[in-house]
């Protein structure tokens, strides 16, 4: 199994988890308005404008899902921005 | 300019404690208003112009004078955004020019508000209509900007683009459009007495509401000044002359056609504010090449704080010499 977590600016949210949705991935987490330090620089959780801050998502999925949505999602980061990291994950039985 | 206009704006308490909040980053102070009270002040004063606005609506009905001016208020929301988008190509590139022009083109609500707070503190009346005016003037620019963008843009980009349907459900039904329009709409429905009862919280509170958000805008507006050292005078000229241009446009057709100096001065104000919440979200959807850290601090940063400070007295200065 593979843990895929998303940092994406907040109006991408919808989007993301859309594409997400057509992959047959339905269950996520979603963190808004985190903050934090990258390479756009710094990113508060404060403002009014929901432009400038950042949303985290995460979810769990089959390798084979990962590598099915894999390429669509490389294409995603390049248009809008954001980071993906991809880690081994399981569930504690 | 008399220098009673300039005093008389500025000490206002909101307006102070917009300062004080850019005061407190300077100083470094922990200061801040948590989230999401600024958003709730937001919608607060949304609904109270919204609701005001529609009663007075109610009073005064839609006759030629009120359409002249909505007409007007139309007319520059799209006239702005297309000549300051070939003022902008002389030096910036295509999509950061789309999403200032759109920027510059749409209007400021909270800039507004300051307004209509200062016509009354002096006593110069306005129509209620002038809300519908400012609702009017938001979503246009966007879809000029997109125009412009389809117009000029490469081929392939074209073809890539967000889909229109959700860039005009940006533009036409974004929140602050939407709770605008409909309190507006209840507003002008239940007359003098939906305001009369809806007055306690939506009148007696708004000045100390209108304080907390302008306090919350004084530290975001300070947070992002930081930002400006890489934007070049050009931009930042550019943020402080085209809202006077365009507000003197704006003040000058409502001369030409006879409008009251209330409605001139709003505007006025209104073509020479830009927009920081409702065109950026759509820009950032439709114009994702466009850099938010070019339109977003000069809107915040540079002309929000001018036209509360300078701009205000200086469109109200100048309807003066003209309607005298």
């Amino acid at each position: 199994m593979k843990k895929v977590e998303f940092i994406i600016e907040s109006v991408y949210v919808k989007k993301l988890l859309g594409l997400l949705k057509e992959k047959g991935i339905t269950g996520y987490t979603v963190i808004r308005d985190i903050a934090g330090c990258g390479a756009h620089g710094l990113r508060r959780s404060d403002d009014i404008t929901d432009v400038s801050s950042n949303n985290y998502i995460f979810t769990v999925c089959e390798e084979e899902q990962l590598l099915l949505m894999r390429d669509d999602l490389r294409v995603f980061l390049k248009k809008y921005g954001g980071k993906c990291i991809v880690s081994d994950a399981g569930f504690l039985d | 300019m008399e220098i009673d206009l300039i005093v008389q704006n500025i000490l206002n308490p909101p307006i102070l404690f917009f300062f004080l909040g850019m005061l407190a980053v300077f100083l470094k102070s922990d200061l801040s208003i948590p989230q999401p009270l600024p958003k709730l002040f937001s919608l607060y004063l949304l609904i109270a112009i919204g609701l005001h606005g529609g009663y007075e609506l109610s009073k005064s009905g839609l006759d030629a004078n009120v359409l002249k001016t909505l007409s007007l208020a139309v007319l520059m929301a799209i006239i702005v955004p297309v000549y300051s988008f070939f003022v902008l190509r002389m030096r910036v590139g295509l999509h950061d020019a789309v999403a200032l022009a759109a920027t510059y083109g749409s209007v400021s609500a909270v800039t507004f508000i300051a307004g209509i707070t200062y016509l009354r503190t002096i006593g110069v009346e306005y129509g209620g209509y002038m809300v519908a005016s400012m609702t009017l003037m938001e979503s246009p620019a966007i879809i000029i900007g997109l125009v412009l963008l389809a117009l000029f843009g490469k081929k392939d980009e074209k073809s890539s683009r967000t889909s229109w349907g959700e860039v005009l459900k940006e533009a036409f039904f974004n929140s602050s459009v939407f709770l605008l329009v409909g309190a507006l709409l209840i507003g002008v429905a239940t007359g003098e007495k939906g305001w009369t009862s809806m007055e306690p919280f939506f009148g007696a509170l708004f000045k100390g509401i209108l304080t907390f958000f302008l306090l919350d805008m004084g530290i975001v507006a300070a947070k992002r000044i930081y930002e400006l050292k890489k934007l070049g005078f050009f931009l930042i000229g550019f943020a402080i002359v085209m809202p006077v241009v365009n507000a003197l446009l704006g003040m000058g057709l409502g001369y030409y056609f006879e409008i009251s100096q209330g409605d001139a001065f709003l505007l006025a104000l209104l073509s020479g504010s830009a927009s920081y919440i409702a065109v950026p979200a759509a820009m950032r959807l439709s114009v994702s090449e466009a850099n938010p850290g070019v339109y977003l601090p000069l809107s915040l940063a540079v002309t929000f704080p001018f036209n509360i400070a300078i701009g205000i007295p200086l469109y109200f200065y100048l309807t003066n010499l003209l309607w005298g």
